[in-house]
């Protein structure tokens, strides 16, 4: 018996096929694109093609993320929110998880759970794309260099810089000004990890930071602004193997818990 | 999560017959050339009727400009002459209509006579009221309502505004300005009709008990209304208190209400009953009815309640008063009045809204989750929604906060 939970992000689809002991059986991280609807489908097929399974052999299907509503009208049995999945999956990685923080590719949550891992405080991002993926994808761009390489690039700082704007569009154009005054490229990543997570960290310190906490979504990857959000938290902060599926992970548990209800 | 059936109390028609008749006063006393006064929310509306004026509501316009589409237009158009973003989103609306009309939703605010400002509910009436005079160069009055403190006043009923004690002080100064006020407009126009005064306060007070009585029915289980229909109510406690149409509106919808109560039928299938405060995003009032299809329900608003207050016709000035000892015209302790309210509304949550266009109602709302919290236990989610500018508040993101909020209430 297997069930899926389906992610559509804005910037990234994610897939977790799951059997009924909650064992990860197959994932899939797919770029999103314009075809929202298509894309969750293809995505499912994949995933299920990659682990020998048909469609019938999933019993239910959840949808979350920006993509939830379209995915209900073909794949889905049900939708649920980015936020219950997330901690639903936080919380089977790490058991005394109490407090996720989820930096996606156009917004930042953070949730706290009770005992029994239910979200009881979350908080989400203001309007703009400050502290989240987007505002990293945009800014490796203007410095020219790998997003995946920001992280570990940025551990090698000395002298962060300090930018001061808290708008995308305004921080590119600082950090045009600060290459023009020969700052170091490092030391400037180094200098935006810190602004994202001052920017999450208040998000998080609106909620209370009770640990455990783990964060999730891709941003996760990058070292450096884990690094820089620990600090700014005052708190370890638990990283999963694959931190982009932890959402699908949480839709799949979720798929299979709705159909033993039924 | 499923989509409930909606169930509203039907009062369209009878806003649609209230609007109907306030627009044929407004018609008839334009053709006997009354003049025009704008005028700010929680001002004294019975004087209106006492004087026969014609009434404009730079509010409640750029509501309706709001709800009708044109409110970004005229934003723009306000930004665009050098006011601040930053500014209340009813100051820049009403701007904008003044200075590119063409742009604004018909029927136009008609050029005012008068203006009268007042700090009731907010001080950036006096301001408004300051910026529109000089703009038409024509005379304002202020009335300066008191800034109710623990001090001055203690133990008001979140509805009636009745106060177990108010300052004398505070009393009296602010009677002695509103007689002023009367003063002002029989300047303007013409003579004071004691006999006519009592009259439309006699009106007022029916319209007024009438008011608070469909709002306690409100917190009845399951909720009967919907808060799309109940936060217009705001107009008629604002802006037509004491008129005939306002009365004959709230006879009817009382009885509506009073049925629907009897029946123990619902606005929708109940699971949840949330509190919400905030002024309302004119722009996206489906937001109340989206919650509603989910079972979440709005027993209690406090911005509605908030404009609500008990007339009393045998003292009319301080009626006149009493109207400004609302919570957010206090001090934080006054928030003990919503607690007791939450607690007999018996809610599982509260909506509250903050709002880029408002400070004055936003600053409040940090504490009200706090107090909502630590006394009752519940908790709140907090949405940015400004009064007009839609832009500011992405649906879409709006609807995965509720959508997670109510998820986290199963």
């Amino acid at each position: 018996m297997f069930f899926a939970g389906v992610d559509i992000g804005s910037l990234a689809t994610k897939v977790c096929i799951i059997d009924e002991d909650e064992k990860l059986v197959a994932y899939l991280i797919e770029k999103t694109g314009a075809r929202i609807k298509e894309i969750g489908e293809k995505s499912l097929e994949k995933c299920l093609k990659s682990s020998g399974l048909r469609r019938e052999d999933l019993r239910y299907v959840i949808a979350t993320g920006y993509g939830r509503n379209l995915a209900l009208s073909n794949i889905a049995d049900e939708k649920v929110t980015e936020i219950t999945c997330h901690a639903k999956g936080a919380k089977k990685l790490f058991p005394d998880c109490h407090t996720v923080i989820d930096i996606g590719g156009q917004d930042s949550k953070a949730m706290v759970l009770d005992d029994s891992g239910k979200v009881i405080r979350f908080t989400m991002n203001d309007k703009c794309a400050a502290g989240t993926g987007k505002f990293l994808e945009v800014l490796a761009n203007t410095l020219g260099i790998e997003l995946e390489k920001m992280g570990e690039l940025s551990l090698n700082s000395k002298n962060p810089v300090n930018i001061t704007s808290t708008c995308t569009v305004f921080a590119e154009s600082e950090v045009i000004s600060l290459l023009a005054e020969g700052k170091d490229v490092i030391d400037i990543v180094a200098g935006l990890h810190r602004a994202i997570a001052r920017r999450v960290g208040g998000l998080v310190r609106q909620i209370g930071v009770v640990e455990d906490v783990v964060m999730t979504g891709g941003v996760a990857k990058n070292v450096g602004v884990v690094k820089a959000l620990e600090e700014e938290i005052n708190a370890r902060i638990k990283i999963p193997e694959e931190p982009q599926i932890v959402g699908a992970l949480g839709a799949g548990i979720i798929a299979k818990e709705k159909f033993f209800q039924i | 999560m499923g989509d409930r059936d909606w169930n509203p109390l039907g009062y369209k028609t009878l806003y649609r017959e209230l609007f109907k008749k306030h627009l044929n006063r407004q018609e008839m006393l334009m053709n006997m050339k009354r003049p025009v006064g704008w005028f700010f929310a929680f001002h004294p509306s019975e004087l209106i009727y006492v004087f026969d004026l014609i009434s404009a509501f730079p509010e409640q316009y750029s509501a309706y400009c709001a709800a009708r589409g044109s409110s970004v237009d005229l934003i723009d158009a306000s930004i665009a002459t050098g006011y601040s973003h930053f500014l209340c989103d009813y100051f820049k609306t009403t701007i904008g209509a003044i200075i590119e009309p063409e742009k604004a939703t018909k029927p136009l605010i008609p050029k005012p006579d008068f203006i009268v400002g007042s700090r009731a509910l907010c001080v950036a009436h006096h301001e408004m009221a300051d910026v529109f005079a000089r703009y038409y160069n024509v005379p304002r009055f202020v009335v300066n309502y008191p800034y109710w403190t623990s001090d001055s006043l203690k133990n008001v009923d979140e509805l009636t505004k009745e106060a177990e004690w108010a300052d004398e002080l505070y009393v009296e100064y602010t009677v002695k300005r509103l007689q002023k006020l009367v003063e002002f407009l029989e300047g303007i126009a013409g003579e004071f009709d004691e006999e006519k005064f009592k009259q439309v306060f006699k009106k007022s007070e029916k319209t007024s008990k009438l008011l608070i009585e469909i709002l306690k029915l409100m917190m009845s289980k399951p909720t009967p209304g919907s808060q799309r229909e109940i936060g217009d109510f705001v107009f008629i406690s604002f802006f037509v208190l004491g008129s005939d149409y306002a009365l004959e509106f709230c006879q009817k919808a009382y009885e509506i209400i009073k049925e629907r109560v009897k029946s123990g039928e619902g606005v929708s299938d109940e699971r949840y009953r949330l509190l919400t405060f905030g002024i309302m995003p004119w722009h996206s009032l489906s937001l109340y009815e989206y919650c509603e299809r989910m079972g979440a329900n709005f027993p209690v608003n406090l911005y509605v309640n908030a404009s609500v207050h008990l007339v009393d016709s045998k003292k009319p000035f301080e009626s006149m008063v009493r109207r400004s000892m609302h919570f957010t015209n206090s001090s934080y302790e006054m928030l003990e009045s919503i607690v007791k309210t939450a607690r007999k509304a018996d809610i599982d949550g509260a909506l509250l809204l903050e709002n880029t266009g408002c400070r004055i109602t936003s600053m409040i709302i940090r504490p009200l989750a706090d107090v909502l919290r630590e006394e009752l236990g519940v908790q709140s989610l907090i949405l940015d929604a400004p009064q007009c500018d839609p832009r500011v508040m992405p649906m879409e993101r709006a609807k995965t906060q509720i959508d997670a909020f109510i998820e986290s209430l199963s």
